[in-house]
């Protein structure tokens, strides 16, 4: 058990950088998750902690040791890898106790150890077989369990799920989220995935050009993201953005858009006040967007005309892609909607959780 | 109206043929090696294709009328030798060119290497050799051979490598490996086939070789198959039945070995090109 603490860490490849003074404190036996699109430097940060890449400039320790000239071996550390990366040629329980093997721990160690985590994952049947006579789900299982019979300081597990069937990755995801209950060991885990993101982490730390921007829980980044690539980046489906003007009329606030003209809320116009006649962007989410016929309490000014274009049926909501006047733009709503392709009809915006982006500086503005 | 059954079959029976003309063209003088080397003198020269009569003749004078046993045993100590030797080389030669980032485009160096003739390079070899004492020597013949086949091992095994996913290596690191553990304890198990077809190779042209061996080597007591052989045919009367007798025994262990591995062999080669098992 360990805390990890990157200070300033640069990673260049030739001339590309590839991570820029990254920054982090993980604490012990906490669960982070770095996510962020690929090549944004996510799986380099974990191999420069991992001792797999070196590191250009800064410090990068765990526990109190500084580790940047450490070789990986001695690091104590496991790591789960996007292909398992099992050793074809052993059988699972050679694999899971080779770790064990190299740090020369007893035979009788080794069998209680692995017996028991294999019992736990429920892969003590396939002890004799080879990898390649297992299917996907057993062998993520024997690649977490090969990490696990180490006992390693901390995890690091880089795409875990990504070669899973969307089925067994839910599952999976809940079985990882125990799996760090019960271990209470440091973890950090790398996906692209922000729905695996908001599902696992403590804390997420969004990622992207080498660049942290932002870091923060579940819900600190789906109400209050920091920049446009947040604000889009987290969340399913993908935030609205709409370019707007904002107005004064009346001593009140408006967002005024192509066919749309949107009452600010007197609570949140203060921050706005000096953007008035500046463009800016208008972030709203599909789920903050209702039909007036089923929630009729319809109040002035944040209502507006659409189309609906194409209707996408989930069973408890659908999602609807509508347009305002040329402009597409994307709802989640409640399966109770009735609307049918081509139906012309009012929507409702709960303004409230409206989100406001300078469009030079992509900061969201609060 | 041809059934698709009977399509099948015209075209299975086609394909037989097709196959059958390369293969008996390249199968026909090992054939004709084999027979003559037990035909008697007066038959080598009669309009016989199969001889009446078999012999041991010709192999009988060749191990007695000839040094044929002891150069058998200097090719056999050097062949191997140069194998091993280019073995290792090229196995940390290709995984390094597999796994690390290069400044220079080594590679690129090593196929330029590989596509030098190797008689460019026998002259500087042998004044090199002669300063080093490493003229006449078992180890400095298969040093020489090491020379002409590193690059190509080297090329084979790198690619080879390659198809071996390196997040293989790097967990066995994590698992708590060095770098050279994780190459033994955990690439090259994997790496075995692609070892075999080099080794395969490297062995059959140092085996085969006559122009280091006949350069490197002026001693009679060191002097390789090759090299002994042509000297059969170097005299004023040709003694065909001799030579063919050579020819056949040189060709013999090969030929074994070969059989022997020839499944493993393509596979490796199969895996190093297309990744596939």
């Amino acid at each position: 058990m360990a805390q990890v603490i990157l200070k300033d860490v640069t990673k260049r490849f030739d001339r590309t950088e590839v991570v820029s003074n990254f920054g982090l404190h993980i604490k012990d036996k906490e669960f982070l998750i770095l996510v962020g699109p690929s090549g944004c430097g996510k799986s380099t940060t974990l191999r420069m902690v991992a001792g797999l890449e070196t590191v250009t400039k800064g410090e990068i320790y765990i526990g109190d040791r500084l580790v940047n000239n450490m070789p990986p071996k001695d690091r104590n550390l496991a790591m789960v890898f996007q292909n398992y990366a099992l050793y074809p040629h052993k059988s699972v329980y050679q694999n899971m106790a080779f770790g064990l093997k190299m740090r020369k721990h007893p035979k009788s160690v080794i069998e209680e150890r692995v017996r028991k985590q294999a019992k736990i994952l429920e892969i003590e049947d396939f002890l004799d077989r080879r990898p390649d006579e297992l299917s996907g789900g057993q062998r993520q299982r024997v690649a977490l369990g090969r990490a696990i019979v180490r006992e390693p300081d901390v995890f690091l597990l880089d795409e875990p799920l990504s070669n899973l069937d969307a089925k067994l990755r839910v599952h999976m995801r809940m079985e990882l989220i125990r799996l760090h209950k019960r271990l209470e060991t440091t973890m950090i885990y790398v996906t692209h995935d922000q729905v695996e993101a908001m599902t696992m982490g403590d804390r997420i730390v969004v990622m992207k050009d080498g660049l942290i921007h932002q870091e923060g829980t579940s819900l600190e980044l789906f109400n209050q993201p920091k920049n446009l690539f947040v604000a889009g980046f987290i969340g399913s489906p993908t935030m609205n953005f709409i370019d707007c003007e904002i107005i004064r009329k009346n001593s009140s606030l408006y967002a005024m858009s192509k066919g749309m003209m949107l009452k600010i809320p007197p609570e949140k116009a203060r921050a706005y006040d000096k953007y008035d006649k500046r463009n800016l962007v208008l972030g709203i989410r599909p789920q903050h967007f209702y039909s007036t016929d089923l929630f009729p309490g319809k109040i002035e000014g944040n209502t507006f005309k659409v189309v609906a274009e194409v209707i996408e049926t989930l069973g408890s909501e659908i999602i609807i892609y509508l347009d305002v006047e040329g402009q597409i733009i994307v709802g989640n709503m409640s399966a109770d909607t009735e609307v049918s392709p081509g139906q012309k009809f009012e929507i409702a915006v709960d303004m409230s959780k409206i989100h406001l982006f300078d469009p030079d500086s992509e900061e969201a503005i609060y | 109206m041809i059934s698709l059954e009977d399509k099948k079959r015209i075209t299975r029976i086609g394909t037989v043929f097709a196959l059958l003309f390369p293969i008996s063209f390249v199968l026909m003088p090992y054939l004709w090696m084999t027979l003559s080397s037990f035909a008697t003198e007066k038959e080598l020269f009669s309009n016989h294709v199969i001889p009446y009569a078999l012999t041991f003749d010709h192999y009988h004078q060749l191990f007695t009328r000839t040094n044929f046993a002891r150069q058998f045993l200097n090719s056999s100590i050097v062949a191997v030798a140069a194998t091993l030797m280019c073995l290792v080389a090229s196995t940390f030669a290709g995984y390094s060119l597999s796994r690390f980032r290069h400044r220079w485009n080594f590679e690129r160096v090593m196929l330029i290497m590989y596509t030098i003739p190797p008689v460019l390079m026998v002259i500087p070899i042998l004044l090199i050799f002669t300063r080093l004492h490493l003229t006449n020597t078992y180890f400095g013949l298969a040093l020489g051979h090491s020379t002409f086949m590193l690059p190509f091992a080297a090329l084979i095994m790198a690619a080879y490598f390659n198809n071996i996913p390196p997040a293989l290596d790097e967990a066995a690191m994590v698992d708590g490996a060095s770098r050279v553990g994780a190459l033994i304890k955990v690439v090259l198990p994997m790496a075995l086939p692609g070892i075999a077809a080099t080794g395969v190779i490297i062995f059959a042209n140092s085996w085969n070789d006559y122009l280091y061996a006949f350069t490197l080597i002026s001693s009679r007591e060191m002097q390789t198959l090759p090299v002994g052989v042509a000297e059969l045919a170097e005299g004023q009367t040709l003694q065909w039945g001799m030579l063919m007798a050579a020819a056949a025994m040189i060709t013999a262990p090969m030929l074994v070995f070969f059989l022997f591995i020839q499944r493993k062999l393509l596979a490796g080669f199969i895996f190093a090109v297309t990744g596939e098992k």
